[in-house]
């Protein structure tokens, strides 16, 4: 780790040889992987290699068929996803999951409900601080929302409790691609705010050239893993995952 | 046919009276439907039962505002109740909806005979009295519109609860986005049974109103479930305003036909304006809106 920042090396989240699927169809295959305390990870890989499936397998939203989940050591592969949110971990999802049909500020007010409102005001300050444009949109339904917005709105949501762990699935999915530089910006900024981040992008150079360290999911398996500002010299990797760039 | 400034007041009166009355039973519904998709054909039970518990309480000797508070809590035992014992088997299963329709007919078909062995026809709760007034020269029982008044709180308190209370809001976001509310931190199966105890509370407050002012019979409850489903349709589904909005309407509908036609004709009369805003607005009075 010769990154400047420090991270410590205490694992926030492990996954030990993790199975899930869907009925049949396996998806994740052994598959384990470490988040140091204050890193970002990236876990970048090519559509269907089993990113999201792995997400909802981290936040509990689907039971492993194998394997096991630590939380700063702690076993939680069985906790409920509700219950994993009041041990610091949260999920900003694919989809979002936005409340549509409630206001801007209702969802934010909703992002504290594990904690029912604890230091609502500053973090709701915080959350305004890190995306102006919120504040602005308060009173208009989620539903109303541009991509971008809706990103940040769900970033935002998460960050209205006392979270340690933040990870986020495909957050530059539907952006318009100026806009994927403010975001990792934004990124790197609730990074130095102390929270560790998983990162899982189809977007591997730009994900990578953000992240501490990094993991090549394919075929629900990690097939490489390491330093991001390794991978991203090595030929190998540039070759078959990052286009030749 | 002329209708009289008396006949006016009276059917207006009544039938926004009674249209307060059926939005307790319809926003219950809504409730219910919003959070759970479950269209629980028992709804009107909750009116029924709780209204009966109370003339059984009363009947045995027991206070008129004591057996109030214990029909209430009943109707609250009893959500939980129909919500853990039959409507959580269902969850995840293919065809929810539907076996979850049937089931609710099944507690429907239960409750009217057992309400029927044990309190056999029509049953009025002894309202309180508390004077009346004369208006356009009929003399009032003021008990009318105090009932009016106390539904009205009710859906008040309901709109306030959904939108400054974090259970209100939980209930709103899990109706929204299961998913997003799991991922926050919300036990939405806490919130189902919540939602089931508060669907059928609300019931339970319209049928002390009913009660008290019309009559109760065991079949009261399936006629409450038919005006509720008819209104939350007219309403638009899913919506607050539209459901009240519908209420009224439907309330006033059923208030004129009773009085000016006939009360056979009342039922037809509710479907002929479910009929008419089903071809002339599909979505509902409010549809689509919130």
């Amino acid at each position: 780790m010769d990154s400047e920042k420090h991270t410590s090396e205490r694992n926030a989240l492990e996954a030990n040889e993790i199975s899930a699927g869907y009925g049949e169809a396996q998806v994740l295959r052994d598959l384990s992987f470490e988040l140091q305390e204050g890193e970002i990870l990236s876990i970048v890989g090519p559509n269907g290699a089993g990113k999201t499936t792995l997400m909802r397998v981290l936040m509990g939203l689907i039971g492993p068929t194998n394997g096991s989940v630590r939380l700063y050591g702690d076993q939680i592969t069985d906790l409920p996803a509700h219950e994993r949110l009041g041990h610091g971990l949260a999920l900003v999802s694919e989809e979002r999951n936005l409340f549509r049909e409630m206001s801007v500020k209702e969802n934010l007010v909703m992002g504290s409900y594990s904690e029912r409102g604890k230091n609502r005001g500053e973090r709701l300050e915080r959350v305004f601080d890190l995306f102006p444009r919120l504040e602005e949109r308060q009173d208009q339904h989620a539903g109303t929302l541009s991509g971008g917005e809706a990103q940040m709105l769900a970033i935002g949501r998460s960050l209205m409790t006392d979270i340690r762990i933040l990870m986020l699935d495909e957050p530059s999915l539907g952006l318009a691609p100026k806009l994927v530089p403010e975001l990792f910006d934004k990124i790197r900024e609730i990074n130095d705010d102390g929270i560790s981040i998983v990162l899982v992008e189809q977007r591997a150079q730009e994900a990578l050239q953000l992240a501490d360290s990094g993991c090549l999911l394919e075929n629900g398996a990690i097939v490489h893993r390491g330093a991001a500002a390794e991978m991203l010299d090595d030929e190998d990797v540039i070759e078959k995952y990052l286009g030749g760039a | 046919m002329v209708v009289s400034i008396e006949q006016l007041v009276f059917i207006v009166g009544n039938g926004l009276i009674f249209g307060s009355i059926l939005a307790l039973v319809a926003v219950g519904l809504s409730l219910i439907f919003g959070v759970l998709d479950v269209p629980n054909f028992a709804q009107g039970e909750f009116a029924s039962v709780t209204g009966f518990v109370i003339v059984g309480l009363v009947g045995l000797g027991i206070g008129l505002v004591p057996s109030i508070i214990a029909g209430i809590v009943f109707a609250f035992v009893a959500g939980v109740a129909v919500e853990r014992l039959v409507i959580s088997k269902f969850y995840g299963r293919d065809e929810f909806l539907l076996l979850t329709f049937f089931a609710t007919f099944g507690i429907t078909i239960i409750s009217e005979n057992v309400l029927r062995q044990m309190f056999g026809g029509f049953r009025q709760i002894p309202g309180p009295d508390i004077g009346s007034i004369v208006v356009a020269g009929t003399s009032v029982n003021l008990l009318r519109p105090a009932a009016g008044a106390i539904a009205v709180g009710m859906l008040i308190g309901l709109y306030i609860f959904t939108r400054y209370t974090y259970m209100g809001l939980a209930m709103r976001a899990v109706a929204d986005d299961r998913r997003g509310a799991e991922m926050i931190g919300v036990n939405y199966e806490r919130i189902y049974m919540l939602t089931f105890g508060i669907g059928a509370v609300l019931t339970g407050i319209s049928g002390v109103l009913y009660g008290m002012l019309f009559t109760l019979s065991p079949t009261s409850g399936v006629a409450l479930t038919a005006f509720a489903f008819t209104i939350v349709v007219v309403g638009g589904v899913g919506s607050f305003f539209g459901t009240i909005l519908a209420s009224l309407l439907i309330g006033l509908v059923d208030s004129f036909t009773a009085t000016m036609v006939g009360s056979r004709w009342r039922f037809f009369a509710i479907f002929a304006v479910l009929f008419i805003v089903l071809v002339l607005r599909p979505e509902g009075l409010r549809g689509g809106s919130t």
